[in-house]
């Protein structure tokens, strides 16, 4: 099943507000992780930023799903993805964008030297939700 | 059995997110909005609003597998914790009081960055929790941003 990505997560993956990724090893284990940057390839496709060699992306290469959650802060808004991963770039066009938003992210976060991208992982869309909160009272 | 200067970080961290896992090993997150560690040094009670609850209570009672990233936001200090599921049960006062807790944490690192102008969107980011869950914590893993993350901290790397 692939869903597609509305227009209007499109402001909110360009955000610069982290997301938090959830993957799960082979042997049943979630791991959580926040990641930088969460790309919008296609109406049906993102990709996730691979900086270091990690448990996440162990995990995905040993079961391919994995969730995220990305905030758009201001709006009140959560959306969820389901994803899968499909494959990984080290070059192209895909990347070349990853890798010039990796180095603006940063140089505004005081990561400059830390974070390095190494690949392009592309998921496909499996679905998504967007979840509204209420304002607190 | 976590070490002192994790506890003294959770007392100031201001961001966290769960993750489980179903039968099927899809992963699920779960918005969460306060901890607290027991007295034991090893229980963990994650807060959740309610929109992270879907999936999460069925999946702990299949395989009783949560991780939460437990982070200070902005300076990306972040530690993973990884346990069992022990119980859940509804939410206290006390609880209540602990994710204003986090809330103020929340606002103090924040809105220095965002503005006023952010002040109510900040406010709702950290919501009323709706559920608690124990988790005894097995693992601990360093989660900071660099070369270092995933390192696991608890038990320590021979």
């Amino acid at each position: 099943m692939t869903a597609r990505l509305p227009g209007e997560i499109r402001p909110v993956l360009d955000n610069g507000i982290p997301a938090i990724m959830v993957t799960c090893s082979a042997d049943g284990v979630p791991n959580t992780t926040v990641i930088s940057q969460v790309y919008y390839v296609d109406d049906t496709h993102v990709a996730l930023s691979f900086q270091f060699f990690s448990k996440t992306i162990r995990n995905v290469r040993e079961n391919p799903r994995a969730h995220v959650t990305v905030n758009d802060v201001p709006g009140l808004t959560t959306w969820l993805l389901e994803l899968e991963f499909e494959h990984s770039e080290t070059e192209g066009p895909v990347f070349d964008a990853m890798d010039m938003q990796i180095e603006a992210i940063a140089s505004m976060t005081g990561m400059t030297g830390i974070f390095k991208l190494r690949a392009a992982d592309i998921y496909r869309v499996i679905s998504v939700e967007k979840q509204s909160y209420p304002p607190h009272a | 059995m976590i070490p002192g200067k994790i506890i003294h970080f959770l007392d100031r961290a201001n961001v966290g997110h769960a993750g489980t896992r179903d039968r099927k090993l899809v992963p699920h997150g779960h918005r969460v909005c306060g901890w607290a560690l027991a007295p034991d040094g090893r229980t963990l009670t994650v807060l959740v609003p309610e929109g992270g609850r879907e999936h999460l209570i069925e999946s702990l009672e299949d395989n009783g597998q949560l991780a939460v990233t437990i982070e200070e936001y902005p300076r990306h200090e972040a530690y993973q914790f990884k346990g069992r599921y022990v119980r859940h049960r509804q939410v206290t006062q006390e609880d209540a009081e602990i994710a204003q807790r986090v809330r103020e944490n929340f606002m103090a690192s924040v809105l220095p960055i965002a503005g006023e102008v952010a002040v109510h969107a900040l406010r709702a980011f950290v919501q009323s929790p709706v559920v608690a869950v124990d988790v005894d914590v097995r693992e601990v893993y360093l989660q900071t941003p660099g070369p270092g993350a995933g390192a696991r901290l608890v038990p320590k790397e021979a």
